[in-house]
């Protein structure tokens, strides 16, 4: 097969076509690299020093373009200028989020400082405390255009979209609400759950429609915010409860996205063994799902079997053990979940996560090098 | 007469309301302090069970929690005046550059259905701040969080602290990547998988019946 372009590769994949080989990525929302292991990657790529930073106070700061081409991945990012789930230092020094949200620092990171709803009485609060972010204001979008035309004329990537806000529906109620205080709202008050579901998800689905006229004609694929229903051995909430308050949310923001141009692929981000919400996922309009966190709750064969002609995935490289062990274990990593993804399309090989300090940037490389050589359709299964 | 069969339901059905009220009425009612308690805290051990074994969720569990922790602002002047205390104090947190805490505050939840007095000292705890609670709290169990590869190994300094200090103090530890081996390799004295196991845990620590 001739050799394709990183675009035509990745949307062969998405076509749920097999293309010349695996795509690859790295970069996104939930997947990129903290700072500590992108400053050790450098050197590693004999390159000279930092890009400039395209946010600071998060543990994940650096988009940058020479370590994507140097790994050969095949998806390149437009981010928003600022996003209201990301605090910002505020005029006394703390940090704030586009919500009006404390937030405690805890370095190299933060996390929601006690709840602006957390003691709210009723849903009356909702309005009253927080400060919704006017999704018109060019903020959230600056610089949105330049990038997305630029990569999409100047280069034959495949144009992702990484997440207008980082949390989603349910982790953004989390944090304005506490986590707990929330959760029991799901079960206790169903009206105030749900109007902080859906006022959050208003405000999302306006960003994203910003997000679109100011990039979309390039973009070819959207990551929506982030949102975790799931933890390590199975879902955080009962499936009921997710079709109640977060499918519709989701419908939401694929029909933004859709109606906007209904060739823009929608990924989803949810950590966690999630199996038993992916009819859903499919149902509500996703495209991709990350990360399929590879986890003993998870039987990724039979995923692929269920799902595969529905959803496609990316990620699926475990970040807890295979990532940071030895260089055959990355190589072995990658090789099985070419082996239980790839065949037949639908699959890009992405970490679980953002690959974390205790990853050698060798074994970062290696996970690259080893999807080029053992990612080439027709997929040979490795013999154990 | 009131019915501490249907303090267990409502508690574990998180019907704050019923319970706090049923509470109300047993006391009024004369009945012991004691048996009160012990309706609720059954309740909370089926409630960890029916968690472990995935028949309900963190919803369902949080609000059964907060059903009894409602009801025992009625019953605590009572269990002080019948002299029932908590059977003992716990101290638990997340370990230092760890910020992941629902699991750490459902442990710590369960822990206080088994009426056991805990003192939670957060998220992103550090060795130090362990070491102190222990010597102001004299907890029989310390439990350590974590939920993240990275932040695993400051379990073990945690515990090292711990032992430097002179504390004998029993350590358990959970969280996400936590594995039995794990514990066993870090000198950790238990591990459980989920907070319902967690509770059952330190019940056997302190030889409680369920
Ligand atoms: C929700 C979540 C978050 C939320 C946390 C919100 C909060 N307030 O806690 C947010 C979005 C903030 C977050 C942030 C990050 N996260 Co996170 N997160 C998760 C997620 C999806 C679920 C965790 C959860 O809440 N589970 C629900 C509870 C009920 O379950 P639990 O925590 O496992 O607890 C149970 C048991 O473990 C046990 N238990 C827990 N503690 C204890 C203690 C004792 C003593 C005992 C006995 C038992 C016990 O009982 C609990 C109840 O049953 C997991 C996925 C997963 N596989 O777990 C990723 C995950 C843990 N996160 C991950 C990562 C990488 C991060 C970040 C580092 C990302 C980044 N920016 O770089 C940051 C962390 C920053 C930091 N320094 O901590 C990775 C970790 C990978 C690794 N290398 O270890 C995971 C596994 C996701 C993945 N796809 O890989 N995360």
């Amino acid at each position: 097969m001739p050799e394709m372009t990183s675009r035509e590769r990745v949307h062969t994949a998405l076509s749920h076509q097999e293309p010349d080989r695996v795509p690859t990525a790295l970069g996104g929302g939930p997947y990129s690299v903290v700072d500590d292991l992108y400053h050790r990657l450098l050197p590693a790529l004999s390159l000279p020093g930092p890009v400039e930073p395209f946010r600071s106070g998060h543990n994940v700061s650096y988009m940058d373009d020479r370590v994507l081409e140097l790994l050969g991945t095949d998806t390149r990012y437009v981010w928003p200028t600022m996003s209201p789930s990301s605090p910002v230092e505020g005029e006394d020094g703390g940090l704030i989020d586009g919500y009006g949200q404390p937030w405690n620092r805890a370095l190299p990171y933060y996390y929601p400082a006690a709840g602006i709803l957390e003691d709210a009485e009723d849903v009356d609060a909702i309005e009253e405390r927080i400060s919704w972010p006017d999704p018109t204001d060019p903020k959230w979008t600056a610089g949105v255009r330049a990038r997305a035309k630029a990569l999409h004329e100047g280069t034959d990537k495949f144009v992702v979209a990484r997440m207008v806000t980082s949390h989603g529906p349910y982790q953004t109620a989390s944090d304005l609400r506490g986590a707990e205080q929330f959760l029991m709202d799901m079960a206790a008050d169903p009206e105030f759950a749900q109007t902080l579901t859906d006022r959050v998800t208003d405000s999302i689905v306006g960003l994203i429609r910003a997000y679109l006229d100011a990039g979309g004609e390039y973009f070819d694929m959207i990551e929506l915010p982030g949102d975790d229903y799931a933890t390590q051995s199975g879902l955080a909430m009962s499936p009921a409860m997710f079709r109640q308050y977060f499918k519709p949310a989701i419908v939401r923001m694929v029909s933004t996205i859709k109606t906007y141009r209904p060739e823009i692929r929608v990924m989803l981000h949810c950590d966690g063994a999630i199996t038993p919400l992916l009819d859903d996922l499919a149902d509500a309009g996703v495209d991709v799902v990350h990360p399929l966190e590879p986890l003993p709750a998870t039987n990724i064969e039979q995923v692929k079997a269920t799902y595969g002609s529905r959803l496609s995935f990316l990620g699926a490289i475990d970040i807890k053990q295979a990532l940071p062990g030895t260089v055959d274990e990355v190589v072995a990593e990658a090789r099985l979940r070419i082996s239980q993804l790839a065949p037949g399309g639908g699959y890009i090989l992405a970490p679980a996560n953002h690959v974390q300090p205790d990853v050698a940037p060798e074994n970062l490389i290696a996970l690259f090098e080893a999807a080029r050589k053992y990612g080439q359709y027709p997929i040979r299964v490795p013999v154990a | 007469m009131a019915d501490l069969e249907q303090l267990t339901a409502a508690v574990e059905a998180g019907n704050r309301k019923t319970a706090t009220s049923l509470t109300t009425e047993a006391l009024a009612e004369g009945v012991a302090p004691q048996a009160i308690l012990d309706a609720m805290t059954s309740a909370m051990g089926s409630v960890g069970a029916r968690f472990s074994a995935g028949d309900i969720f963190v919803p369902e569990m949080l609000i059964a929690a907060r059903a009894m922790k409602e009801a025992m602002l009625v019953l605590e002047p009572s269990l002080v005046g019948a002299g029932v205390q908590p059977v003992a104090t716990a101290v638990i947190g997340t370990v230092e550059g760890d910020l992941h805490d629902i699991g750490k505050n459902l442990v710590a939840m369960m822990w206080k259905g088994a009426n056991i007095a805990v003192v939670d000292l957060g998220v992103n705890v550090s060795p130090q701040a362990f070491v102190d609670a222990v010597t102001e709290h004299k907890p029989v169990v310390v439990g350590l969080s974590a939920l993240l590869t990275t932040t695993m190994p400051m379990m073990k300094t945690t515990i090292d602290a711990l032992r430097a200090s002179g504390s004998s103090v029993k350590i358990v530890i959970g969280g996400a990547p936590i594995t039995p081996e794990y514990a066993e390799q870090i000198h950790a004295d238990g591990y459980a998988p989920d907070a319902g196991s967690a509770a059952a845990l330190i019940r056997d620590f302190l030889e409680v019946p369920a």
